[in-house]
C-alpha cells in the first residue's frame, strides 16, 4: 500500500487530513489432549485502519482487504459520512510530539512446533502424575503472538508500537469422593528452556485441590478479602471509570467528583502505559499519542481524568494518551496498565487482621452482574471461610456482592502482593470491613 | 472470492499429507454501525472483515489456519504449514468439487441495510432516543445504535462440498439512562433479527425500543436492594430463556460432550430434567436472529429437540467432535469469523411452551423473586455451575409482585435447576442476544414460555 498517494489523495478530495494504522498480527496455537497434538492453529493477520479528518470531525473505516484501485471509491465515502456526524464531536489529529521512547525488556525466546508438543505431552504427564486426584488435563495449550503497528498521519506522525507474548494455559479436573472440581493456570513463559515446570504444576494442583469439596455457605455480611486475582477482576469491571469520555456523558459514577475524595485514603491507583512490568508496554496510543504515567487516584482523591483527543476537546483539557480502539469502531478512551499501588500487609497479616470472615479467589459472571453506572455488583464467587485468621473449609456457589465505591471506601488494609502475569489491569489483595456474601446453606 | 480451480488447488495440496479431510471457509463481511447519543450522532463506522480459514483433520486431531492475506502464494505456505504439522506425503487425494451452489436463503432480506441511505438509518436512531427520552423527564441519557452486517462466506471441502451463502443481519441495541438526585440507573434493550431495516416496525418500532430501555432504567430508580436467599422464583418470557441457554444449553454442546467435560455426557436416554421441560434448539426459523441457511461447515441446519419430556434426546453436534462421539454433525457448526474454527454452538434455543397459566405461577409463593427481565450469565460446564444477573427483579410477597429490586444474581447448577421447573407456562417468546465461546461470539436466540423455578439461590445485597 502506497501510504503516501492515499494522503494525497485524501488532501485532493477536499480532507483536512487522513491517518492510515497499519497492524500485523502472528500467532500460533497448539493444543494437547489426552497423550496427542488436539489442534493447532496459525495465523497471519493484515489490518488497516483509515481516519479521516473532515470539516473538524473524524470519521474511520477498517479494512482488512485495502484495494489501491478503490482509494478514491474508498475515501469518498469516508469523507461523504462526515457530513452525518454531528458538529458536536470535533476532533482533531496528534501532531508531531517530543518524547522519549522506553523499550521492553523481555525478551521472548520462540521455540519450534516440535519441543512445543515435546514440553506440552510432558507437563501432561507429570500434571496427572502429581496428585492422584487428578482425573483429566481438560486443556493443554500454549500460545503465541507477535504484533506490529505503524501509525502515519498527514501531520507528519510516522510512530510504531508492537508487543509479543507466549503463554502456557492448563485447566484440570480433580475429582475426591463424589466431589468433582476444575481450575485452570495461565503464564507467560518466556522460554520454554527454563520455565519452571514443577512450579506451574504444584501451583495449578494446589489451586484446584483447595476448591475439593467445596460447598456454599450461610448468607452473612461479615469482612472480606479480595484475593488478588479476584480483585483485579472487579477493579477491571470498573476501570471505564475514569474515562473522560463517560465522565463528559455524566454516566461514571465519579463523573462530578474530580478533586475530591472518592476512596479510602489507603487506595492509590496508577496509570501507566510504558509500565516495563507488565506484560504489554506501549510508547504512543491508537491516536500517535505519546503515553504516560499518571496516578488517577491518590490516597483516594480522584486526581486525573483520561482523554483522547476528542473527549479532551469536549472537556476543555488535553489528551493524556488514552486513546486506545478495542475491536472496530472510534477509538475510545481506556487506561492501559492500571493498577492499584500496594500496601504493606502480606496476605498472612490479612488474613489475621480480618480473624474471621470471607475470602473471594473467583469471581464470575462480570457481563452480567456489573451494573457500571451505578457501582452496583453481585457476582458468582468462589473463596474460602476464615475463622481466627486460619482457612476453614472452601466455598463455591456464593455470591458477593456491593457497591464499588463503597467498597473501595472500606478498605481495612491493602496487600503487598501485587503482579502482573498477564493482565493489564491489576491490584493487591485487599481486605475490606465488609461485603454482602450469599449462599443456599 | 477464491476461484473453484484455486480452491481444488489448495484443497489437493493440503490432502498431500496425513489429513484425512481438508476444508476451507472464506467470507466477505462487511459491518456497519451507527451511534448516536441523544441528539448527536457520535460515530458512523464501517469494517471489512475479509479472509480464509483453512483447516486439515487426521482421525481427531484439527490443525487450522487463518490469515487475510489472499493471494495464492500466502494461501499455500499456510497450507504447507498446516501439512507439516500433520506430516507431509507424497501424493494424496486430488480434489474435484461440485458445481457451487449458493444455498436457498430462509431468511429473504426486504430493505438491505447497507444500500439504504445514512439519512434512513439516522432517522430510526433519532425515532429510538425520542422514545426513550420523552419517556420520562429522569431520562438524561441515550445511546442508540444501529449495527448491520452483510456475510458472504463459501465453504469449500476434501469431500467435493462447494457451497455460498449470504447472511444478513440488523440489531438496534440501545441503553437509555435516568437520574433522580445521585441515584444513576440504566435499562438496555437489543432487538435484531436475520432481516433488513423491514426488521424496525410494528412491535420493533425505534419508538418502542427506546421506551423499553427507558422503562427499565425508570423502574430501577425506585428499586431495593436485591435479598439474598433460596427461594422460588419466576423467570419471564423471552430473554428470561438465558437461564436454559447457560444452565444447560452450553452443556449440551458436542465441544464438551465430546471430551466428557460435561456434567450431560452419556446423559442421553435418561431423565435429566423435570417431566415439563421440552427444548429444541432450531436454527431452521426464517428471520430469527440465530437462524442460518447452512452452518460453518456447509451442513444444512436442523431442527434439533434436545430435551422431551425432561429425558435428554439430543446433543448439538460439529463435524469434529461428532468423530470423537461416533455421531452425525447435526448442522451446528458455528464460527464468529474465519478466525476461529468452528464447533458446536447453539442457534435459537428454547423451551417449549406448557400448559400453566402464567397467573396461578404466583398464587402460592409468600416470598420470592420475579425476574421480568434478566442479564446476561455464564457457565462452567464441567461442573454446570452458573450464574446470572437479573436486570429488573421484583419481590413477589403473599402471591402479589411488589417492589423492584436491584443487585439479584441467580446462582446454581444446571443439573438441579432443571428439576426444579415446577410450572411452565403457554407464552413462549424467543429475544436476542450475542453468545461468546470457543469458536467466538455469534448472534444466538435464547427464549422461553414464563417458568417457576422451585428454589434457587439469590444473591443480593441485603442481608438483614
Amino acid at each position: 500500500m502506497n501510504k503516501q498517494k492515499w494522503m494525497q489523495v485524501a488532501l485532493d478530495l477536499g480532507m483536512e487530513g487522513l491517518e492510515i494504522t497499519t497492524a500485523r498480527t502472528v500467532s500460533r496455537e497448539l493444543t494437547w489432549f489426552e497423550g496427542k497434538m488436539d489442534t493447532f492453529v496459525n495465523s497471519k493477520i493484515l489490518y488497516t485502519s483509515f481516519r479521516a479528518l473532515v470539516e473538524g470531525k473524524i470519521v474511520s473505516v477498517s479494512l482488512e482487504k485495502v484495494d489501491d484501485d478503490k482509494m478514491i471509491e474508498t475515501l469518498t465515502q469516508l469523507r461523504d459520512t462526515a457530513q452525518y456526524v454531528s458538529d458536536s464531536e470535533k476532533d482533531i489529529f496528534v501532531g508531531v510530539m517530543e518524547t522519549t521512547e522506553e523499550h521492553s525488556n523481555k525478551v521472548w525466546i520462540e521455540p519450534e512446533a516440535s519441543a512445543i508438543q515435546a514440553f506440552l505431552a510432558d507437563l501432561e504427564q507429570r500434571l496427572l502424575a502429581a496428585d492422584p486426584r487428578v482425573k483429566m488435563v481438560n486443556q493443554l495449550g500454549f500460545e503465541s503472538v507477535r504484533n506490529e503497528s505503524e501509525l502515519t498521519n498527514s501531520l507528519g506522525v510516522q510512530v510504531q508500537d508492537g508487543y509479543q507474548m507466549q503463554a502456557v494455559v492448563a485447566d484440570i479436573t480433580m475429582v475426591e469422593g463424589e466431589d468433582l472440581r476444575d481450575g485452570y493456570l495461565v503464564r507467560p513463559v518466556y522460554d520454554l528452556a527454563s520455565f519452571d515446570v514443577e512450579g506451574f504444576v504444584q501451583q495449578l494442583i494446589d489451586k484446584v485441590a483447595s476448591t475439593l469439596n467445596a460447598k456454599s455457605c450461610t448468607a452473612r455480611t461479615c469482612p472480606v478479602i479480595f484475593e488478588k486475582e479476584a480483585m483485579s477482576t472487579l477493579l477491571s469491571c470498573f476501570a471505564g471509570m475514569f474515562s473522560g469520555d463517560l465522565i463528559f456523558k455524566g454516566i461514571s459514577p465519579i463523573a462530578t467528583r474530580l478533586n475530591e475524595k472518592v476512596f479510602s485514603d489507603k487506595i492509590t491507583m496508577i496509570d501507566d502505559p510504558r509500565n516495563l512490568d507488565a506484560i504489554h508496554m506501549q510508547n504512543y496510543d491508537d491516536e500517535g499519542h505519546p503515553t504516560y504515567k499518571k496516578t488517577l487516584i491518590d490516597q483516594g482523591v480522584f486526581k486525573t481524568i483520561l482523554h483522547n483527543t476528542r473527549s479532551a476537546i469536549k472537556m476543555n483539557a488535553e489528551s493524556t494518551g488514552n486513546g486506545f480502539k478495542s475491536g472496530a469502531g472510534a477509538t475510545g478512551v481506556s487506561p492501559m496498565n492500571l493498577y492499584i499501588q500496594q500496601g504493606e500487609a502480606s496476605f498472612d497479616d490479612l488474613l489475621k487482621k480480618m480473624d474471621n470472615g470471607v475470602v473471594i479467589t473467583d469471581l464470575q459472571g462480570m457481563h452480567a452482574g456489573v451494573d457500571f453506572v451505578s457501582g452496583n455488583f453481585s457476582l458468582q464467587a468462589k473463596g474460602y471461610l476464615v475463622q481466627e485468621g486460619k482457612k476453614v473449609r472452601p466455598l463455591t456457589l456464593i455470591t458477593v456482592a456491593g457497591n464499588f465505591l463503597e467498597l473501595l471506601n472500606d478498605v481495612q488494609a491493602v496487600g503487598d502482593d501485587l503482579e502482573w502475569q498477564l493482565r493489564s489491569i491489576t491490584s493487591p489483595s485487599i481486605l475490606f470491613n465488609k461485603a454482602a456474601i450469599g449462599g443456599n446453606e | 472470492m477464491l476461484k473453484k480451480t484455486q480452491l481444488e488447488m489448495l484443497l489437493t495440496l493440503a490432502m498431500q499429507s496425513n489429513a484425512d479431510f481438508a476444508e476451507i471457509f472464506e467470507e466477505e463481511a462487511h459491518s456497519e454501525r451507527f451511534s448516536l447519543v441523544n441528539e448527536n450522532v457520535e460515530d458512523v463506522n464501517r469494517t471489512v472483515r475479509a479472509g480464509a480459514g483453512i483447516r486439515l483433520y487426521q482421525g481427531t486431531s484439527s490443525v487450522y489456519g487463518y490469515t487475510n492475506e489472499m493471494d495464492m502464494d500466502s494461501l499455500e505456505a499456510i497450507v504447507h504449514d498446516l501439512a507439516d504439522a500433520l506430516g507431509k506425503k507424497e501424493t494424496g487425494t486430488t480434489v474435484v468439487l461440485n458445481e457451487r451452489e449458493v444455498v436457498p436463503n430462509i431468511s429473504p432480506i426486504v430493505d438491505n441495510p447497507q444500500q439504504a441511505s445514512d439519512t434512513v438509518k439516522i432517522n430510526l436512531l433519532h425515532d429510538c432516543v425520542k422514545g426513550a427520552m420523552e419517556y420520562d423527564e429522569r431520562v438524561f441519557k441515550v445511546n442508540a445504535v444501529l449495527s448491520s452486517i452483510v456475510q458472504d462466506v463459501q465453504i469449500a471441502n476434501s469431500e467435493g462440498l462447494f457451497k455460498a451463502d449470504t447472511r444478513i443481519r440488523t440489531r438496534m441495541g440501545v441503553s437509555a439512562y435516568a437520574k433522580e438526585g445521585d441515584n444513576v440507573q440504566s435499562g438496555f434493550t437489543g432487538p435484531g433479527a436475520s432481516a433488513g431495516l423491514e426488521y424496525f416496525s410494528g412491535q420493533n418500532e425505534p419508538l418502542k425500543i427506546g421506551q423499553e430501555a427507558a422503562r427499565i432504567a425508570c423502574v430501577l430508580l425506585k428499586a431495593k436492594k436485591a435479598p439474598s436467599g433460596v427461594m422460588p422464583v419466576i423467570i419471564d418470557n423471552g430473554f428470561g430463556g438465558v437461564v436454559f441457554h447457560e444452565a444447560c444449553g452450553h452443556s449440551l454442546e458436542a465441544t464438551g460432550v465430546a471430551k466428557h467435560l460435561s456434567v450431560f455426557s452419556e446423559k442421553k436416554g435418561q431423565q435429566i430434567a423435570s417431566p415439563k421441560v421440552n427444548a429444541v434448539d432450531d436454527g431452521t426459523l426464517p428471520g430469527q436472529w440465530g437462524s442460518q441457511n447452512m452452518d460453518d461447515e456447509g451442513n444444512p441446519q436442523q431442527r434439533r429437540l434436545l430435551i422431551k419430556d425432561g429425558v435428554l434426546t439430543q446433543y448439538m453436534v460439529d463435524r469434529l467432535n461428532g468423530r470423537r462421539m461416533n455421531e452425525r454433525s447435526t448442522g451446528s457448526a458455528r464460527r464468529e469469523s474465519y478466525k476461529y474454527e468452528p464447533t458446536s454452538r447453539m442457534s435459537n434455543t428454547y423451551l417449549l411452551p406448557g400448559t400453566d397459566k402464567r397467573e396461578d405461577m404466583f398464587k402460592d409463593i409468600k416470598f420470592g423473586l420475579y425476574c421480568r427481565s434478566m442479564g446476561g450469565g455464564s457457565v462452567n460446564p464441567n461442573t454446570g455451575e452458573f450464574n446470572f444477573g437479573v436486570n429488573e427483579g421484583y419481590l413477589i410477597e403473599d402471591g402479589q409482585v411488589t417492589d423492584p429490586v436491584i443487585g439479584a444474581m441467580l446462582i446454581g447448577s444446571g443439573a438441579e435447576i432443571l428439576k426444579n421447573i415446577d410450572m411452565v407456562s403457554d407464552d413462549l417468546a424467543l429475544a436476542q442476544g450475542m453468545c461468546g465461546s470457543v469458536s467466538g461470539s455469534i448472534p444466538t436466540n435464547i427464549g422461553q414460555p414464563t417458568i417457576r423455578v422451585s428454589s434457587i439461590t439469590v444473591g443480593g445485597t441485603d442481608n438483614e
